[in-house]
């Protein structure tokens, strides 16, 4: 549905977006993630045709952007980083006059907006001027907007920012059910959302690509290791001894004094190698009990900062 | 390899666009340009107000339709600061029927080209030429024309004058005619009686055959040729001979025309003869001098008399600036009382009631007031008029006189001139008249109005927006 | 376009400056307008011909200021930019909107000819075409100000500049005067007073016609390339 070859964006002597690739299918709710600056809404602006890229090509629905900017622009609903409100309209006017430049049918408009405005619940204050709304509630108009004529694929820029988090939940049910007739992509810092959300995530920083795979994926290929933890009734230093001479293990770190003779370790070991059963026979030859062994896997938010923060990835 | 790509991409684009812009405004512009400098434009203008303010008569456009030789229309000021927008507009109507004999207007700046006078015109032709004069040209002749030839004036009854309406398509016209007309007229000179010499009156040469007068000499010793039009005496010193008065009187009497115009004399000189033909007029020369005592009247010297200048057909095409004109030493014009059906005199000069006049012969003084010129036509037959014009003063056409104040006598000549010869130069559409509709409002509902378009509609109109401001305001 | 014409057009009309315009227009003006009534004469005074014109120097910046500046500033450019309307379409609907509003004013104004014909009899067709006149001077000085207005995204900047503009432009007979040779008829073919001037001396001139509309295509044409430039050029 979308396909994007080799995008470069220079703002002057910025280089906002540097080769990027990547394509999503129809259907396909896609996360986009990466710290401040990495370029995620110079991207969107590229892919809805609102501004230009240096080179690299976006093909949306089969058309080029530059080449048929009309057509692409049919098949998208964009909500941008800041959400294309006219202050001094009423919600339901605004909503009308996106209808409008749209050009979705009357008939259909009617009964559309409804459903819209019922979906991001602003059917209570579609009389209510813009100016005079909170900001979740314009968030929430400017989600409205992007969904108006239904359009094939919905780019969403932060689409959460802002809302309480009952409504942060609502919205990201509303958008895993759009995803089932929509193409989305969607932008966020929140990592719960990615995984809540999306089915997969591209992470991007300083205007590469430094990922791109489904939430799980990533965070099972990322942890080239697996780490767990083990709670052992007995002397700390004393198991610490056996735990670091078990074959395979490579690291081992307190993590906590659960209770008086109780401590909590944390064991990094190779990853091909399950370790469980030496660790288990060997304390339980040496007589320390084992009270609980957890597996814990890398979190996205790990991850996140492992692939964009320099030092994360040094520490690797 | 992908700055190439880039470029190449951002060039393709950018190329195509700046190829657009320029093809569209050139496109544009060029439309335009043929439009604006190609003569279809002139066609393309219309004049919808109500008196056809800008439009010329049927009249006129039949008469620049038949032209028969080129005609050029001079605007002596840059186009720009040239903001007569009816002149505008009449030139361009002869051009645009003239079939392209009509050339112009051309526009110039005569403080860019200071030197165009000299190198395009006669001297003689445009004397007292100013910036915002026009010239309308053909071949060698040329009339300059200027605002006050556009407009009509009328007087009050105290002499006042107000401009009443425009008569730029009658000025123009009447300058066409002139300018591209043969000549058709032969003024006769006749000599024998002391008259001014040639020499003396080549500046009112110049000016009659400028207005299409050929002028020869004459003596009356033998009987005037069939071809003469007009004869003029300008002051004779002594009588006419028994056969010349003869001769004379034979032209008349077939409707020939004659100027008549006398000096004072120093030597008391009885004229019998030409007085036994100006009674057949009903007109007498007197043999005094008139002086006017009436402050607005005379210039310096009582002598140097400021005649009244009455409305007659001969200055009805005259303009208001061109009625000054100065008598130096007069003499009157006496009317015989005697009172003949065909005869018709009008007044041409006269003075106050507080004048005088002494009888050079008998020292008698008179009070005035006194004519000091008139016109006098006779009917012979149906259709045929012998026409005589009787000045007691010949000063004011020569050539020391024009040198000094000007040359309004010598157009008044060529004026009486055309009205003996019935010369129908003049365009017979009345002027285009600057009466505006009236507004009739009685001073209360004018109050009312005013108080209605100042207060209460803008009022209404700012507290509707008021209004709907406030009430959407914290919807 | 209509979509964007509409909505522009009411926004002029849902707060209060179109109506502060309109009224302060009809105000100013009728002050002009008690030369004829004084006069007693049935027809406009060349003094209310020439403020006519005069005011449309201040109210066409405040009309067109916020065509494009407010939308830049306020975001929703993008909406427009990202809707499947063509840009030729999004402008031209901004200029007929700002366009609209000015017909309604002229439409107010109608009632100094309305005065005029109550209480007398009016050259009818010297009013048309001194409206025509007005009309067409009125959508030139609009196409320069949304072409001002597309250049920034400060309304004040947008208003100066076109105010700035639309003063040049007006003197260029003055100028050209001054100058002479080529660039003076240059200037002078460009004199819109001059062309207003005749329209309300009741001449009609289609070349004029044409050369005004063609100046405020120009202009909304130059409007499409100067936004259309955001798409395709390096940043
Ligand atoms: N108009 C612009 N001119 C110059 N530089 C710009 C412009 N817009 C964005 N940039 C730069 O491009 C880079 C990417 O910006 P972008 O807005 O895409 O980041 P982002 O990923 O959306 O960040 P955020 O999470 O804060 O929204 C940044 O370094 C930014 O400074
Ligand atoms: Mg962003």
């Amino acid at each position: 549905m979308i396909e994007i070859q080799n995008l470069t964006k220079d703002y002057g002597k910025i280089r906002a977006l540097d080769d990027v690739s990547f394509t999503v299918e129809k259907g396909e709710i896609v996360g986009f993630l990466g710290p401040n600056g990495a370029g995620k809404s110079t991207t969107m602006n590229i892919i809805t045709g609102f501004i230009s890229s240096t080179s690299g090509t976006v093909r949306v629905a089969g058309y080029d952007v530059l080449e048929n900017p009309v057509e692409v622009k049919k098949h998208i609903g964009y909500l941008p980083e800041q959400p294309p409100l006219y202050p001094d309209m009423t919600v339901s006017e605004f909503l009308d006059f996106c209808a409008e430049l749209k050009k979705v049918p009357r008939r259909e408009w009617k009964s559309q907006k409804k459903d819209i405005m019922e979906l991001v619940k602003v059917t209570h204050v579609s009389h209510r001027l813009i100016r005079n709304l909170s900001k979740g509630y314009r968030q929430r108009v400017g989600l409205a907007q992007a969904l108006v004529g239904s359009p094939e694929v919905l780019i969403l820029d932060e689409p959460t920012v802002g809302l309480d988090p009952k409504q942060i939940i609502e919205i990201r049910k509303l958008i895993k059910a759009l995803g089932k007739k929509h193409t989305i992509i969607l932008s966020t810092h929140i990592l719960p959302e990615v995984s809540a959300v999306c089915d997969r995530v591209i992470i991007i920083n300083k205007g590469r690509i430094a990922a791109v795979d489904t939430p799980e994926n990533l965070s099972r290929k990322l942890s080239d290791f697996s780490r767990f933890t083990i709670t052992v009734a007995g002397p700390e230093k004393r198991v610490r001894e056996i735990l670091q001479g078990v074959d395979g293990v490579k690291e081992v770190s307190v993590g906590g004094k659960p209770a008086e003779d109780e401590t909590s370790f944390i064991v990094e070991a190779d990853k091909d190698r399950d370790v469980r059963r030496p660790i288990f026979n060997q304390l339980a030859a040496a007589g320390y009990p084992i009270l609980e062994l957890k597996s814990m896997n890398l979190t996205l938010e790990e991850i996140f900062l492992q692939l964009t923060t320099t030092e994360a990835k040094e520490a690797v | 390899m992908k700055m190439d790509f880039f470029r190449k991409r951002s060039f393709k684009y950018g190329s195509y666009s700046v190829v657009m812009t320029v093809v569209v405004i050139a496109v544009i512009v060029m439309v335009n340009v043929i439009l604006g400098f190609s003569g279809i434009s002139k066609r393309l203008r219309f004049d919808i107000t109500r008196n056809k303010m800008f439009s010329i008569s049927q009249q006129s456009i039949d008469m620049v339709k038949s032209l028969d030789r080129d005609v050029e229309i001079f605007i002596l000021s840059s186009e720009s600061s040239y903001s007569n927008i009816m002149v505008k507009e009449v030139v361009n109507q002869y051009v645009v029927h003239g079939n392209g004999r009509v050339i112009g207007p051309r526009y110039v700046d005569l403080d860019k080209d200071p030197t165009f006078i000299s190198k395009n015109f006669d001297p003689d032709q445009v004397k007292g030429i100013n910036t915002g004069d026009i010239v309308v040209r053909s071949g060698k002749n040329m009339r300059v024309l200027n605002n006050q030839d556009f407009m009509e004036v009328s007087y009050d009854y105290y002499g006042g004058a107000q401009v009443t309406g425009l008569k730029v398509e009658q000025a123009f016209t009447s300058a066409i005619r002139s300018v591209t007309a043969e000549k058709t007229a032969t003024v006769y000179f006749v000599s024998g009686h002391g008259e001014y010499k040639s020499d003396e009156l080549s500046q009112l040469k110049t000016t009659l055959t400028l207005n299409n007068y050929n002028v020869e000499t004459l003596t009356l010793t033998s009987p005037v040729p069939g071809e003469v039009d007009v004869l003029f005496f300008p002051s004779p010193t002594s009588d006419l001979l028994g056969s010349e008065l003869e001769n004379l009187l034979a032209f008349l009497e077939r409707g020939g025309d004659a100027v008549f115009l006398f000096d004072v004399q120093s030597t008391i000189q009885q004229l019998p003869n030409f007085n036994d033909a100006f009674s057949r007029y009903s007109l007498q020369l007197n043999y005094d001098l008139v002086n006017e005592f009436s402050q607005a009247n005379y210039l310096k010297e009582n002598w140097m008399i400021r005649p009244m200048v009455y409305m007659t057909d001969v200055t009805k095409h005259l303009n208001p600036d061109q009625l000054f004109i100065y008598l130096p030493m007069s003499r009157s014009i006496g009317l015989l009382s005697e009172n003949k059906q065909n005869l018709e005199i009008s007044p041409l000069f006269g003075t106050t009631d507080n004048s005088t006049s002494v009888d050079l012969n008998t020292g008698a003084q008179r009070f005035g007031p006194f004519l000091l010129g008139a016109l006098s036509e006779l009917e012979i037959g149906l259709n045929n008029h012998s026409r005589i014009a009787l000045v007691g003063n010949c000063t004011f056409i020569t050539d020391d006189y024009i040198s000094e104040l000007g040359d309004n006598g010598s157009r008044y000549i060529v004026s009486i001139l055309n009205w003996m010869q019935e010369r129908t130069d003049e365009v017979l559409v009345p002027a285009k008249s600057l009466e505006r509709p009236p507004l009739n409002m009685t001073q209360q509902s004018r109050v009312l109005v005013f108080f209605l378009l100042t207060a209460v509609i803008p009022l209404v109109i700012i507290g509707t927006g008021l209004f709907v401001w406030i009430r959407r305001k914290n919807l | 376009m209509l979509a964007i014409l509409r909505r522009d057009f009411r926004s002029y009309f849902n707060s209060p400056i179109a109506y502060v315009l309109i009224g302060l227009f009809i105000c100013i003006m009728s002050l002009f307008f008690v030369d004829s009534l004084n006069a007693g004469v049935a027809n406009f005074s060349s003094n209310f011909i020439s403020s006519m014109s005069f005011m449309l120097l201040f109210i066409v910046p405040i009309l067109t200021m916020r065509s494009f500046s407010e939308d830049k500033k306020s975001g929703t450019e993008v909406l427009l930019l990202t809707s499947p309307v063509r840009l030729s379409q999004v402008v031209l609907g901004k200029y007929l909107a700002a366009t609209a509003v000015f017909l309604v004013l002229t439409a107010v104004s109608l009632v100094f000819p309305l005065v005029l014909l109550i209480y007398g009899k009016p050259d009818g067709a010297t009013l048309f075409s001194a409206y025509l006149g007005f009309i067409l001077l009125g959508m030139v000085f609009i196409s320069v100000g949304v072409f001002a207005s597309s250049l920034t995204e400060n309304q004040i900047v947008a208003a100066i500049i076109t105010f700035v503009s639309l003063f040049t432009l007006t003197s260029f007979s003055y100028i050209g005067s001054y100058v002479g040779g080529l660039v003076g008829k240059v200037l002078n073919w460009l004199a819109f007073m001059e062309k207003y001037y005749e329209f309300s001396a009741g001449i009609i001139d289609i070349t004029s016609i044409i050369f005004m509309l063609s100046f405020a295509v120009v202009f909304v044409f130059l409007t499409v390339r100067i936004l259309e430039r955001k798409r395709w050029s390096q940043g």
